[in-house]
């Protein structure tokens, strides 16, 4: 499963990288290389059934816990 | 701003905000749960309190003409602090875009296709925001005025279908709850569903017409919330109480009507209402990530950034909430707070520093 993941991340990815490349927009291509792969990286280590936190009860934990914030 | 020449009117301002508001029928549970069966007064009061902090936007809005809500914090902070900032509310714009696309996608999920996963709804409604966002803030200006049409023809369609089940001895006793909890309530409506109205300001300096901006986004919030009262008071006149107890307060309210043999299948009605009103909000969110992320690292052209912007959101639409009962909660007990501090704390911080440093050079000129 995760090679097709690969596969397909790359497919995708080398389709939207072309421009930046042709065009020699370097800051643009060091951008989208970097938002690329973290987003391929999170995937990959969700399909690898790595477990993440979840955002947004991280977020209300910060307000509960630190802030004491909470509609509770 | 970058790849996006497009240019949109007073008018088309006033229906994209209307439309953007419409987006509530995932807020209107919260909303229920603040405020009760006085729900649709509390909108009206949560409007009243709202509205000096839309002049506080619109006041950035005219100090700073050509620039977005990313070029004014580089200018009014500097440049440390002003990207600091500004990498902040990205963050945030990327949260609350994660959560209008999992919100719609659990209520699809929840009441209509169980068996599909939230992912392929969520995926389905990122690949339509980017092809908008792809077309320049002109096309999502344009479906604006379908979205605001379809919305409240079918609302008030459905009010008129419902005339007969609506009791205005459900309305009795009007506003019987304590002072502290329709602050509370207030806050909840404010946080999560009005002060998001503060995203335009990344979306000012594409209207052509600078003079009607006031009257357009005025008018376009009095028309976003106007629906949302419509809503509520619909909700309250078929359910009554009963509304207390259900996790989609509308779509049970449509469930009530009787059409012959499509009485089953009504409920299209609300997925119309839901696809339409959230398809613009995120739109307009995408669009606005878009346009920021391209302003902090001030690239030459904001489209190569279309792909990984969609990528990095799909990748964290399962790591959202970790359940459906955590939306509600997790909703209100983070949203709302982060609501209050981006789109109100900060804001009205931003306007006073920008009017310090402008009367402090202004001083300076004239000492010299």
């Amino acid at each position: 499963m995760i090679w097709v993941e690969i596969i397909l991340l790359a497919a995708v990815g080398a389709a939207g990288i072309m421009e930046p490349i042709k065009k020699k927009w370097w800051k643009e291509l060091v951008v989208y290389i970097v938002i690329f792969l973290l987003g391929s990286v999170l995937l990959m280590l969700q399909t690898a059934g790595i477990k993440l936190p979840y955002l947004i009860d991280e977020v209300s934990k910060f307000f509960k816990i630190v802030l004491h914030l909470s509609y509770d | 701003m970058g790849y996006d020449k497009g240019k949109i009117s007073g008018t088309q301002l006033m229906l994209m905000s209307a439309s953007f508001l419409q987006a509530a029928l995932t807020v209107i549970p919260l909303a229920v749960f603040a405020g009760g069966r006085d729900v649709w007064l509390l909108l009206i009061i949560s409007l009243a309190v709202f509205l000096p902090f839309v002049f506080v936007y619109l006041k950035l809005g005219e100090m700073f003409p050509q620039s977005n809500l990313i070029e004014i914090n580089d200018r009014v902070f500097g440049g440390a602090l002003g990207k600091f900032l500004s990498a902040l509310y990205l963050m945030y714009f990327m949260l609350d875009y994660l959560y209008n696309l999992v919100m719609p996608a659990s209520y699809m999920r929840t009441n209509f296709m169980i068996l599909t996963p939230e992912t392929a709804f969520a995926l389905s409604f990122m690949l339509l925001v980017l092809w908008a966002a792809r077309n320049g803030i002109e096309t999502i200006a344009r479906l604006s005025v379908f979205s605001f049409s379809i919305n409240y023809l079918s609302v008030i369609l459905i009010f008129l279908l419902l005339l007969g089940k609506f009791k205005p001895n459900h309305f009795l006793p009007v506003s019987d709850i304590p002072f502290s909890k329709v602050v509370s309530a207030v806050i909840i409506v404010i946080g999560k569903f009005l002060s998001e109205i503060f995203i335009f300001l990344m979306l000012l300096p594409s209207v052509t017409e600078r003079s009607g901006i006031k009257k357009a986004l005025l008018a376009g919030i009095s028309l976003g919330c106007l629906f949302n009262v419509v809503l509520g008071l619909l909700c309250v006149g078929v359910l009554g109480s009963f509304m207390l107890f259900q996790s989609a307060p509308f779509n049970a309210t449509v469930r009530q009507l009787e059409l012959m043999s499509i009485n089953s299948r009504i409920e299209i009605v609300v997925v119309l209402l839901l696809f339409f009103s959230t398809f613009l909000k995120n739109s307009v969110i995408f669009y606005a990530l878009l346009v920021g992320a391209g302003s902090l690292f001030r690239l030459r052209s904001q489209k190569t950034l279309l792909i990984p912007l969609t990528l990095l959101p799909l990748s964290l639409v399962e790591l959202t909430v970790s359940s459906n009962s955590m939306q509600f909660q997790a909703g209100r007990n983070s949203l709302v707070f982060l609501g209050l501090i981006f789109h109100m704390l900060l804001p009205l911080t931003t306007l006073i520093v920008a009017a310090i440093r402008r009367t402090v050079k202004r001083q300076g000129g004239e000492d010299a």
